[in-house]
């Protein structure tokens, strides 16, 4: 399986090829899009995308930790996580591939 | 935020569907009974109901953040804001797919993770079923947007 990262600038070169604007607008886009949803989470809210998943922020309660090196108790102070959600449309897309790859195998 | 009266009064789905209306018409709001209603309602669906009575989660959905976009964009169509959020979480899905990493600084990357096959039990029965492998795939929070949830 090929392992390269994807960033904002293929992102960003996918709109611009997509939608006829400048690379530079596109960017920027991608940018805005990315603060949107950052800000939407930052208040609180949840962020639901279609097809794609839903972020959530969850609240976590104080709990006792405990530093691997030293084995050392440290408190972890009450904290919000983001947790992702995908959505089963995503998860089949990605485990299509893999099916797809297990037929070509076989036959 | 969402005014909890309205919620209390209308309930959530009534609600949602004037939210959807009101995004639709193009509207600035509506009053009724003495409760006024705006488009600020337009951007919070509501999902959980207790929650929601509290005033206290609403949920911005993909055509919430299509909404906000073009208002923020006058210049560009819908149309095009629409295809261009589109793009993005195909592009991020096709990614996933191929098994490469996204990483967006400030924001977080995703990535896909390897379950092995398993004999898993259907809980009502007690049968044993085998789990074929799969992938699935995993979100971690970027720097940024951790202290940002945890900035009060």
């Amino acid at each position: 399986m090929p392992n390269s990262t994807v960033t904002r600038a293929q992102l960003s070169e996918a709109v611009y090829q997509e939608v006829g604007l400048s690379r530079n607008e596109s960017a920027e886009l991608v940018e805005t899009i990315l603060n949107e949803i950052s800000d939407a989470l930052a208040r609180g809210e949840m962020v639901k995308i279609s097809s794609f998943g839903s972020f959530s922020v969850r609240q976590k309660g104080q709990r006792v930790g405990r530093n691997p090196k030293t084995g050392e108790e440290v408190p972890i102070l009450p904290r919000r996580v983001l947790v992702f959600r995908a959505s089963h449309v995503l998860k089949n897309r990605i485990n299509e591939v893999l099916a797809e790859a297990e037929n070509a195998g076989s036959s | 935020m969402i005014d909890p009266r309205a919620v209390q009064r209308y309930g959530p789905r009534v609600l949602r569907g004037i939210a959807l209306e009101l995004a639709g018409s193009g509207k600035k709001g509506l009053q009724h009974k003495g409760l006024s209603l705006t488009r600020r309602f337009s951007f919070g669906t509501l999902t959980n109901r207790n929650a929601l009575q509290r005033g206290a989660i609403t949920a911005m959905t993909k055509s919430e953040l299509i909404l906000r976009l073009s208002e923020r964009n006058p210049h560009l169509y819908q149309r095009d804001i629409e295809k261009i959020v589109g793009t993005i979480f195909d592009e991020i899905t096709e990614a996933l797919a191929r098994g490469d990493r996204v990483e967006l600084r400030g924001f977080g990357a995703f990535s896909i993770k390897r379950r092995d096959a398993r004999t898993g039990r259907n809980p009502r029965t007690g049968e044993a079923v085998t789990v074929t492998e799969k992938y699935i795939p995993f979100f971690k929070t970027g720097k940024q947007l951790r202290e940002r949830i945890n900035v009060d």
